[in-house]
């Protein structure tokens, strides 16, 4: 390899910002600027989580950190020291505080997007986080420690490329997120109609044409009953569609029970609304999962998380993760045949489930849902038909978003495997220009 | 009555006549975060406290604002005696006939204010408290005298004796002591937040006491809080009484309270605020030594500790206040809830703040003296509370409004109903830990109450998903009387939008093809840049 390049020599510009004046009380919910924290900032990529915004007052006080396109953004103090990414364009206009430095290479000598790969790659992480732990009271990046990074010395069309290469592969991730978000919500606004809103009775009952396929259409009941459901179909609670609702326990020992190969260990972190999170998922021995047999996951087991703030999450467990066990604030919610999972889930994720559920709250100074509570939630029973159907046509969605989160992952690893490798030199991406410039 | 063991009636100075520009101001701004000047007076304060204990500090800023203020109400009659007749003005039956604290010499604020820098002021303050003291009985072992205590800095308690001289200055004379009593009770709300856990032992946050007060509405009658702390249900009352016309004086205040500093604090509290009031102290408490034993009460106001344990209901297991059942020993909750409705008279209302436990537990035999209670038909309305509304607690809690006559042509006849409200999503946060009722959630929720108990022909009352609920006792029986409030509103119309099924899939389905597209896209790339990584082989 060449000899490096030092990072200062080859910057329009390295500095971080300042907070306005009246600190975090005269942050504004909307506003002509935004104010960019250390929050907003991830290595997967830039966060719009606590995106505040600032006057144009504020924002003519920090005109000297004013963040252009494609600007490198740097945490430099704090726990999320080293986070870094590449800022996202849609928050411009934008200012900095002082927890975040914006990098801006000269894009002739450096390529931004690679600059951004290179401060993600193990190496310079850790290296990072030595040189923030040398400061005396608190984790901080200084000025001239950045200007001295050394970086790979490549020519500026082999940076691109190697950009290019890994962007692919985070862009990939990212449309395979959004495409599931759109499959969710598809299959969301069909249970909304079909077992919320009574769509296609109400539709009948009006004399509207049908909107729906004819077989589909046909399974719907032609009037509501007394209690204004559609005729035939029944309430119940939840405890009589399961076969098993029940929660797990934290082996003995805390976190040092988690090794780093054995059986998935599901928390409350693991359970979103709509998705599984397999970030931060932690595995046990096979001695303590053998304890926790009586919590063993099952495919299609519904997942919802009884206490602490992230109660009343709740997702379909990820086929990939199984064997799993759950922890005691992660509830099992398993459906008995003939009901489909995803519907007692999407019941469960509705806003009206919830506030039921925590309208039960009896106090005590956490917030918690027992297994009696998630029993006697009232559901409604549609007719076998209609469920069955349901069941068929969102199972499409879903396994095309499995299918997209097995992909992500297994993008995601050939990214983590070939960014140190491309870094180093030891491997390089042939032809760069030219195959990019045939694709697109 | 019994004899009172330090019980004694508070004769105060008379009402300042509140000029109206600051009353309104005082009104408006509910927010106890957002009042300027007190905000800079505590700020001041809080510095010279250096490093001594709030919870001590806070005896010897409150003494002293107290001290002021009967010393200027003092100065002000004692000058416009001088006008008149200046052999009057000396005269201790021209000040008591008016209810006018009697400050000798000795005492007097400018006195203390010309000595504030001598080593001797605590000596001096002491012997001020003690003179008023002996003067005026009903003061008698109120006014804190520890002044002297060597532990005390002198100079900073000199230069807090200025800085209290200021407040006041430069507004009228009757201003001044509504000012004063203001000040009084922003510090005491400060230091009970200062004090965290322990400050929600005598203050409960203004936002909670203004609905109890505006739900029940005490025009006149007889107020009582059986646990009263440093007394801010009665200033709010009082408040509302003023706000609404009334004359300070057409209701009768009533409470007792079983911490003697607390006491202290309601009784200087109390006459700051001009309010006239007969406040009991004994160590035993409500339910061992019932002060008011006769009391009948047109409206209890009451927010007593949490979930108490040791109440020595052991020692109390007969008694005729348990009519609806006797309270577990080992919680209060359903002791404090009974007490309240002995006393309240045949068409009193009563509003509680009690812990959330108290709506649904079924644990030594609570739930049996609930349900003992809705059938007697004493309950009126339950509101669930968001939570971080208090300094003591992080434990949610709610509302009891009880009523000894839900028919008794006063308002509308509801028996056989309670209304249910839940405000858990009203309230906004003023720091990172606590959160207020803006005059908007109180008006929201008292005008709901108002117009379900009938106040007026012109408002009619409608449920509303997902915050209130009119139900009836057959309903809370199939409930099995658990009284959370979230089971019987049901819940709010869902928020996401309305589009018709057939649009949105429409949408939905085009979205998708657009990123089936994007994904084709990308994976050809993707495929071409992996196939350049490695060398061909």
């Amino acid at each position: 390899m060449p000899e490096p390049l030092r990072l200062g020599d080859h910057c329009t510009k390295i500095g971080s910002g300042a907070t306005p004046r009246g600190g975090k009380d005269s942050y504004l919910e909307s506003g002509p600027y935004r104010l960019i924290r250390s929050q907003n900032i991830y290595n997967s990529g830039f966060s719009n989580g606590g995106l505040v915004c600032i006057s144009e007052e504020q924002a003519s006080t920090l005109s000297n950190v004013e963040v252009l396109p494609e600007d490198i953004l740097l945490n430099i103090t704090g726990d999320s020291v080293a986070r870094t990414c590449q800022v996202d364009s849609a928050v411009l206009p934008a200012r900095v505080n002082q927890h975040v430095a914006i990098v801006r290479p000269n894009p002739d000598e450096i390529d931004p997007r690679f600059l951004r790969f290179f401060l993600i790659s193990p190496g310079m992480q850790s290296l990072m986080l030595t040189y923030a732990g040398a400061g005396a009271t608190r984790n901080a990046l200084t000025k001239s420690m950045i200007e001295n990074f050394e970086v790979p010395r490549f020519p500026i069309e082999v940076q691109r490329g190697i950009g290019r290469t890994l962007g692919a592969l985070e862009d990939k991730i990212d449309c395979n997120r959004r495409m599931n978000e759109t499959l969710e919500a598809m299959a969301r606004a069909m249970f909304k109609d079909w077992f919320v809103d009574f769509g296609p009775t109400k539709a009948k009952m009006e004399g509207r044409p049908p909107y729906l396929a004819p077989e589909i259409w046909d399974l719907f009941p032609d009037r509501l009953d007394d209690e204004g459901k559609p005729e035939g179909w029944r309430m119940t609670t939840l405890g009589s569609l399961t076969s098993k609702i029940g929660s797990g326990a934290t082996p003995r020992g805390g976190k040092g029970v988690y090794v780093s190969e054995g059986t998935n260990f599901i928390r409350s972190q693991n359970v979103y609304d709509f998705y599984f999170k397999w970030d931060g998922l932690v595995q046990l021995s096979d001695e303590d999962s053998a304890q926790l047999r009586n919590v063993a996951v099952k495919p299609d087991d519904v997942l919802i998380n009884i206490t602490g703030d992230s109660i009343l999450r709740t997702c379909v467990v990820d086929p990939g993760v199984l064997p799993a066990r759950v922890n005691q604030h992660v509830c099992i919610v398993r459906a008995v045949k003939g009901i489909p999972a995803r519907f007692l889930h999407l019941w469960l994720a509705q806003q009206s489930a919830k506030h039921w559920l925590l309208g039960n709250d009896a106090g005590g100074s956490r917030k918690a849902v027992t297994k009696g509570h998630l029993e006697s939630l009232p559901i409604i029973q549609p007719s076998t038909e209609t469920l069955e159907k349901f069941s068929e046509l969102s199972s499409h969605f879903y396994n095309k978003a499995i299918a997209n989160t097995m992909e992500s992952r297994i993008l995601a690893q050939t990214r983590d495997l070939l960014l140190p490798k491309l870094m180093s030199g030891e491997i390089r991406v042939k032809g760069a220009e030219r195959a990019v410039e045939d694709v697109l | 009555m019994a004899e009172p063991g330090l019980a004694t009636s508070v004769g105060a100075a008379p009402v300042p006549s509140t000029p109206k520009k600051s009353k309104a101001r005082s009104a408006k701004n509910n927010g106890e975060a957002a009042l300027g000047y007190e905000a800079e007076l505590f700020a001041a304060a809080d510095k010279l406290r250096q490093n001594m204990e709030p919870s001590d500090y806070k005896h010897v800023v409150l003494g002293l604002i107290f001290l002021k203020h009967i010393s200027d109400s003092f100065e002000a009659k004692y000058a416009e005696l001088m006008a008149e007749d200046p052999a009057c003005a000396e005269d201790m039956d021209e000040y008591l006939a008016e209810n006018i604290f009697w400050v000798p010499k000795e005492a007097r604020w400018s006195h203390l204010k010309a000595n504030a820098k001598q080593p001797t002021i605590g000596k001096l303050v002491d012997e001020a408290m003690l003179a008023i003291e002996a003067k005026n009985t009903t003061l008698k072992g109120v006014l804190p005298k520890d002044y002297a205590r060597p532990a005390l800095n002198k100079v900073m308690l000199g230069e807090l004796i200025d800085l209290i001289s200021g407040i006041g200055l430069g507004t009228e004379e009757g201003q001044a002591r509504d000012v004063l009593g203001r000040v009084y009770e922003y510090f005491l709300s400060q230091f009970a937040g200062s004090e965290g856990k322990r400050g929600g032992e005598f203050y409960t946050p203004r936002s909670v006491v203004r609905v109890l007060v505006e739900m029940l509405e005490p025009y006149q009658g007889r107020v009582y809080d059986p646990c009263c702390g440093s007394g801010g249900m009665f200033v709010q009352s009082e408040k509302f009484v003023a706000e609404h016309g009334g004359r300070i004086g057409d209701i009768a205040v009533y409470g007792q309270e079983s911490n003697y500093t607390t006491w202290r604090l309601c009784m200087m509290n109390l006459a700051v605020r001009g309010i006239d009031a007969e406040i009991h102290w004994n160590s035993e408490g409500s339910f061992h030594k019932d002060e008011l034993k006769d009391l009948k009460a047109d409206f209890i106001l009451a927010n007593p500790p949490f979930n108490v344990s040791d109440w020595g209901g052991e020692r109390l297991r007969d008694d005729v206040r348990w009519r609806y059942g006797i309270p577990p020993t080992g919680n209060a909750n359903f002791a404090w809830l009974q007490h309240i409705v002995h006393h309240l008279s045949p068409k009193g209302t009563a509003g509680v703040v009690l812990a959330n436990g108290s709506m649904s537990s079924t644990q030594s035999g609570e739930g049996d003296i609930r349900k003992a209670m809705l059938e007697a038909d004493v309950v009126d309305c339950m509101i669930a509370l968001p939570g971080q509304l208090f300094y003591s607690t992080q434990i949610p809690a709610c509302l009891w409004f009880l009523a000894r006559n839900k028919g008794n042509g006063k308002f509308r006849d509801r028996r056989g109903e309670v209304l249910f409200i839940d405000a858990r999503n009203l309230g906004h946060l003023v720091d990172r830990t606590r959160r207020e009722f803006s005059d908007d959630d109180v008006e929201k929720i008292t005008g709901t109450y108002h117009a379900w108990r009938g106040a007026s022909e012109d408002i009619e009352y409608e449920d509303v998903p997902g915050f209130c609920k009119s139900a009836t006792l057959e309903k809370i029986k199939e409930h099995g009387y658990v009284l959370t409030p979230g089971r019987y509103v049901g819940a709010a119309v869902e928020e996401d939008d309305d589009t018709p099924f057939s649009e949105r899939f429409a949408m939905l389905r085009e979205k998708l093809d657009d990123q089936f597209e994007e994904a084709e896209k990308l994976t050809a790339l993707i495929r071409e840049k992996l196939a350049g990584v490695l060398a061909d082989a």
